[in-house]
């Protein structure tokens, strides 16, 4: 089963190149039991989220019955909210497979609104701000500047750090009974993990593709045989029907404006984190990643902003983009957008058979929270990566370095979280959204200043190297720009002042200008004295050793290859040279 | 050793004496803006303000004790290097564990222990480097940070204190944190190098004008005399067995920060730099060795060099000996100054807090980037990657790791030390069944060169090599292949062999045929033009060129070219 095997099937230009650990590119078809098996992968970590409908139905005193119908209709609104994520269509959906979970960013909201008004006014509540996200997503392709790749890896780690946070509360229990740790229940999530583990590090093909799904199987056969399933699950998986319809009469749907704050604050903080997981994904699939692509992050957030409509308007609660997702799909390589047809095929059958769906329901806690916290190992480590991707100033360095001390306060000190007002709780109270609104704030600030504009004068003599590097990186810490291509830029601004001083056509001192916006940088060097011909072709041998004009020649020839374009210009005596790297 | 072109003092150079005397100063003002470290130690302990001021004075004398080894050029210690030190986040998670299991006693003596570990690590720096690869080092530095970070949050918020921070608390903070962030990005010049300090000063101010800092507190600094000598280590120095993994690791991590640092200056004080000296950094990791003994010795935390201070001398291009030696003498005369360690000890903590949190945001994304200089595969990504869960996991649920049994308890008692423990271990695990020799086989013909740069690709995610040798020796392997198919002297299969250690990369190509020739020079034009031999001869200087050393063997019809890049 080889990558180029797959590629050919999938008739994609074979000048294509893959990352280096995709085994299963976006576009390419998986052989339907390599598809068949990683929707059940998915779903299977997709499951560990279902508990949020179901506590999400106790606080509103709901009957057992609604509870059951929200988990069914949670099963259909995750299998529609996949489909619009990674099957593109029109302006929807971001072609990755970072599709939707019950998240705990509209738990908190949520929660109140049962309390308050029921589920109607849950429902009614989510569909707004679903809305409020899809009126987000168009925004977010005029906003590239505010958000440069040190603040989307900024999102990603903290995201990563939180997938990781929610699967350790899972085999930890944290709480008001954390002193009563259960070491079985360590030794079963310590179980699952190593087998995930060796199995991604040591094994090949199937058994490493599958290693979530291996590991979470094996986990839960271990917890099944020592006996560790509630006989209260037990029972209900008995008593639960094979087929039945979820039913609707739940539904219904109220607005009130009060939430409206704690709504809105969960929107932002959801489309921020479908931007952190589409930047992660395109990376994943993108060896020569260089930059966030805002139209797929914006087409992303779309989708997500609908999957909640879809989930308000079915009786479920609030969705967002998965992170754990993101990670499987890392970790295994198999990237291909044919597995979200089998995760809507898989979650619709789970919907309409309760008795399969009880069986993913009541998976230990401690399994599931391995399988989260072995996927967000990639995530943290992604986050990391595509924060240090650019040069980092002083200024960045405060930006990202603040933003992750606050983050980390909250994930460190919840008991501070719990005294603050509850419409403030979603915004300040998880540390993926106080990160990064302070590192959106941050970043915003300290704008100010910034100048695009950096100048430089070089005098007649040897060439200083080290300061002209200097100068570059300092160009390129201020602005954020690609280590590399700073590298190249440097480099040739040095080699190109050694030609013009050589070329013998220049006095006085040059003057160089640096601009920088995100898509270019441009070198200006300019000096008194007549043009240098920078011809597109290299004189020919003999015309070099013929004559000095050959030889100037040359170096003009030099010059225009050093850079992705090169251009000359003269006015009244002054001569000016524009390199231009793309960026 | 050859003079960077913009250093205006080297290190042999005499400055004039006020350059001298103004440059130690701004050393000394730098290394201050961490005295927070031993002074949360003392908060933690309890420590009462004539003591306070007594442990600042002996914390002066060790700082400057250190800064003067550190410069030593004889002996067996002392790089030679202007790099004084400062005191260690590293130390402070150990030293909190140490405060509450046996009060400042017991961190003074454990510290002394550290710094015996630091001096025999400095020994065996050499075989380490297989277990403590870069982004492990980088990780425990991110680690520092969390710790730093997460102090100072507390310290600003009030957390676990008797009441929680108050508004007028909370806005000295704000005020010192702003002060410090907005010189820091706006300000230029001294006040932009000084930030730390001029906000630490601007938090005093806040303080007294919002009445958070009392005239009470000034009291003792009232009855302090000008001149004293500081009393050594008149609280007694314990030792806790329980305690000596935690401590290890600090020193391990306070070592590696170290090796870091003073890599940094070979760099910026040799324009000819290429690969650290390992003799100058152990003897350099040795002085810093005795500086943290010698601190717990006299009664104060743990030292390692200072990053800011190795910053600022690259800056300036200052980096004469004379101005360590000046250094170390201000700082010793200041030791027997308690009134102006009477001014430091009363720092109030909302004062304390924003100055941690603003070292916790350089000390997190250093530690950041050094991860990032490597190329990560999986095995990489799950020892970073779990370390750092299983490292929060202590930070979020102690309750949890509290009902351990007691034994464990020092080892998943900070996340720092938990954290450094399962990177190790994780490290040593995953280095099972990595191959430090991988091959590829290319066709005879057409060479794919995507195919031959995620094989090198491959390779260094593999190994964790440094990301910008890796991308030099893809370009050069591909640029090379091409030169040995066109010149016609490779027509056959090729095959690719790369290997690897923590010093070099080789790439060795093998095919049938004969030998190139590798000229030192460029063949002369007329060379070229004359004849088909001048030709080959140019494509055997280029491929001299592409690597950082090239070799060519040839046996049995069978060629052999090593290209040989550093790491």
């Amino acid at each position: 089963m080889t990558a180029s095997k797959a590629r050919a099937a999938a008739g994609n230009a074979p000048d294509a190149r893959k990352a280096a650990n995709v085994v299963y590119g976006v576009r390419d078809v998986p052989p339907r039991g390599i598809t068949a098996l990683s929707g059940l992968q998915h779903v299977g970590l997709m499951s560990v989220y279902l508990v949020y409908p179901v506590l999400l139905a106790e606080a509103a005193g709901a009957s057992n019955e609604t509870a059951a119908a929200m988990i069914s209709l949670t099963l259909v609104a995750l299998g529609v909210g996949t489909l619009l994520q990674v099957i593109p269509f029109g302006p929807v959906g971001s072609g990755f497979l970072c599709q939707p979970i019950p998240t705990v960013l509209y738990m908190v909201p949520a929660l109140i609104a049962a309390k308050q008004g029921g589920l109607p006014l849950v429902f009614g509540m989510t569909l707004a701000a679903g809305l409020l996200q899809m009126a987000l997503s168009h925004a977010l392709r005029h906003l590239r500047p505010i958000f440069p790749p040190e603040i989307a890896g900024l999102v990603v780690l903290l995201a990563g750090i939180a997938t990781g946070v929610v699967g350790l509360r899972a085999i930890v229990a944290t709480g008001a009974d954390a002193s009563a740790s259960r070491p079985d229940e360590l030794a079963l999530a310590l179980f699952t993990l190593t087998v995930m583990v060796a199995l991604n590090v040591w094994a090949r093909g199937w058994l490493r593709m599958f290693c979530v799904l291996i590991g979470m199987a094996g986990g839960y056969c271990v917890a099944v045989m020592t006996g560790r399933l509630a006989s209260a699950d037990v029972a209900a998986f008995a008593a639960s029907p094979l087929l039945d319809l979820p039913g609707f009469g739940h539904l219904g749907w109220t607005f009130d404006p009060a939430l409206a704050v704690p709504f809105a604050l969960a929107a932002v903080a959801a489309t921020l984190k479908v931007a952190g997981n589409v930047t992660t994904s395109q990376k994943a699939n993108d060896p020569a990643w260089t930059r966030p692509d805002m139209r797929s992050i914006s087409r992303g957030a779309l989708a997500d902003g609908l999957a909640n409509v879809v989930a308000a308007g079915l009786g479920s609660q609030g969705l967002n983009s998965s992170t754990a997702a993101v990670g499987i799909a890392s970790a295994t390589g198999v990237h291909s957008r044919r597995v979200a047809w089998a995760i809507a095929a898989i979650l619709a059958v789970l919907a309409l058979v309760p008795k399969l769906g009880l069986l993913l329901y009541a998976m230990p806690r401690p399994v599931a929270g391995a399988a989260l916290v072995f996927s967000s190992t990639f995530i943290v480590v992604n986050g990391l990566q595509i924060m240090t991707s650019r040069l980092l100033d002083a200024r960045r360095t405060l930006v990202i370095g603040l933003a992750l001390v606050a983050g980390l306060a909250v994930d460190l000190f919840p008991a501070l979280v719990a005294t603050l007002p509850p419409a403030w709780r979603t915004m300040l109270g998880t540390s993926l959204v106080l990160g990064t609104l302070v590192g959106l704030g941050l970043n915003l600030l300290f704008r100010i200043g910034v100048r695009r504009t950096e100048s430089l004068a070089v005098p007649q003599g040897p060439v200083d190297t080290a300061a002209i590097e200097g100068f570059m990186t300092a160009c390129g810490a201020a602005w954020g720009a690609r280590r590399d291509v700073i590298e190249r830029a440097s480099f040739n601004l040095a080699q190109s002042v050694e030609t013009i001083f050589q070329s013998g056509a220049v006095a006085g001192p040059l003057a160089v200008r640096a601009s920088f916006d995100e898509f270019r940088i441009d070198l200006r060097v300019s000096y008194d004295g007549a043009p240098l011909e920078l011809p597109d072709k290299r004189p020919s041998n003999e015309e070099i050793l013929a004559s000095e004009e050959g030889e100037r020649k040359l170096a003009g020839f030099m010059l225009r290859r050093l850079a992705d374009r090169v251009a000359v210009t003269h006015k009244s005596g002054r001569s000016t040279i524009l390199f231009h790297f793309d960026h | 050793m050859k003079r960077p072109p913009n250093f205006t003092y080297w290190l042999d150079d005499v400055p004039p004496r006020g350059v001298t005397l103004l440059s130690a100063l701004q050393h000394i003002g730098l290394v201050c803006s961490f005295l927070p470290i031993p002074l949360a130690v003392a908060r933690e302990a309890g420590l009462t303000p004539d003591r306070m001021v007594a442990l600042i004075s002996v914390s002066m004398l060790a700082l400057g004790a250190t800064a003067i080894l550190q410069v030593l050029t004889r002996g067996p210690v002392g790089s030679g290097l202007l790099a004084p030190s400062c005191f260690s986040g590293a130390y402070l998670a150990p030293s909190l564990l140490a405060v509450k299991a046996g009060g400042l006693p017991l961190v003074f003596g454990m510290t002394i222990f550290g710094g015996l570990i630091e001096a025999g690590l400095s020994r065996v720096l050499r075989y380490l480097r297989p277990f403590l690869p870069p982004e492990i080092a980088g990780f425990v530095v991110v680690m520092v940070g969390v710790t730093v970070g997460g102090l100072g949050v507390r310290y600003v918020l009030g957390v676990g204190a008797a009441a929680p921070a108050s508004g007028r608390e909370l806005a000295v903070s704000v005020l010192t944190l702003g002060l410090m962030v907005g010189l820091n990005v706006w300000g230029r010049g001294a006040p932009r190098l000084f930030c730390a300090l001029l906000g630490i000063v601007g938090g005093y101010v806040a303080a007294a004008a919002l009445g958070v800092l009392a005239v009470a507190d000034f009291a003792s600094v009232k009855d302090a005399p000008l001149v004293g000598v500081p009393s050594v280590g008149d609280l007694g120095w314990s030792f806790d067995a329980a305690l000596v993994i935690p401590f290890a690791v600090g020193a391990m991590a306070a070592c590696l920060k170290t090796v870091g640092d003073l890599t940094t200056c070979q760099r910026i004080n040799d324009a000819d730099w290429v690969r650290p000296d390992m003799r100058s950094i152990g003897r350099g990791t040795l002085a810093n060795a005795i500086g943290s003994a010698l601190a717990g010795f006299l009664g104060s935390t743990g030292v390692n060099t200072s990053s800011a201070n190795i910053g600022l001398s690259g800056a300036t291009g200052v980096t004469s000996r004379r101005i360590a030696y000046a250094t170390g003498g201000i700082f010793l005369v200041l030791a027997f100054t308690p009134k102006i360690a009477g001014v430091l000890a009363v720092m109030p903590r909302p004062v304390m807090g924003a100055a941690l949190m603003f070292v916790a945001a350089f000390i997190f994304v250093n530690g950041l980037q050094i991860i990032a200089s490597r190329l990560l595969d999986a095995r990489r990504t799950f020892v970073i990657g779990l370390s750092f869960i299983i490292a929060i996991a202590v930070d979020i649920s102690p309750a949890y790791f509290r009902a351990l049994p007691a034994a464990v308890q020092p080892l998943v008692g900070s996340s720092l030390v938990a954290g450094m423990l399962a990177a190790v271990l994780l490290n040593l695990v995953f280095r099972i069944g990595v191959r430090k020799v991988q091959r590829l086989a290319l066709p005879a013909g057409h060479v794919d060169p995507a195919a031959l740069e995620q094989f090198m690709d491959a390779c260094g995610a593999s190994w964790g090599a440094r990301r910008d040798v890796i991308e030099r020796a893809k370009f050069n392997l591909t640029q090379s292949i091409e030169t040995l198919l066109s010149s016609g002297v490779a027509t056959g299969p090729l095959e690719v062999e790369a290997s690897f250690d923590e010093f070099d990369v080789d790439v060795r190509v093998f095919y049938d045929g004969p030998q190139p020739d590798l000229p030192e020079k460029r063949p002369s034009n007329e060379e070229i033009i004359a004849s088909e031999e001048g030709e080959r001869k140019l494509a055997g200087f280029m491929l001299r060129k592409f690597a950082d050393r090239v070799s060519v063997a040839h046996k049995g019809g069978r060629t052999t070219i090593l290209f040989h890049f550093d790491h």
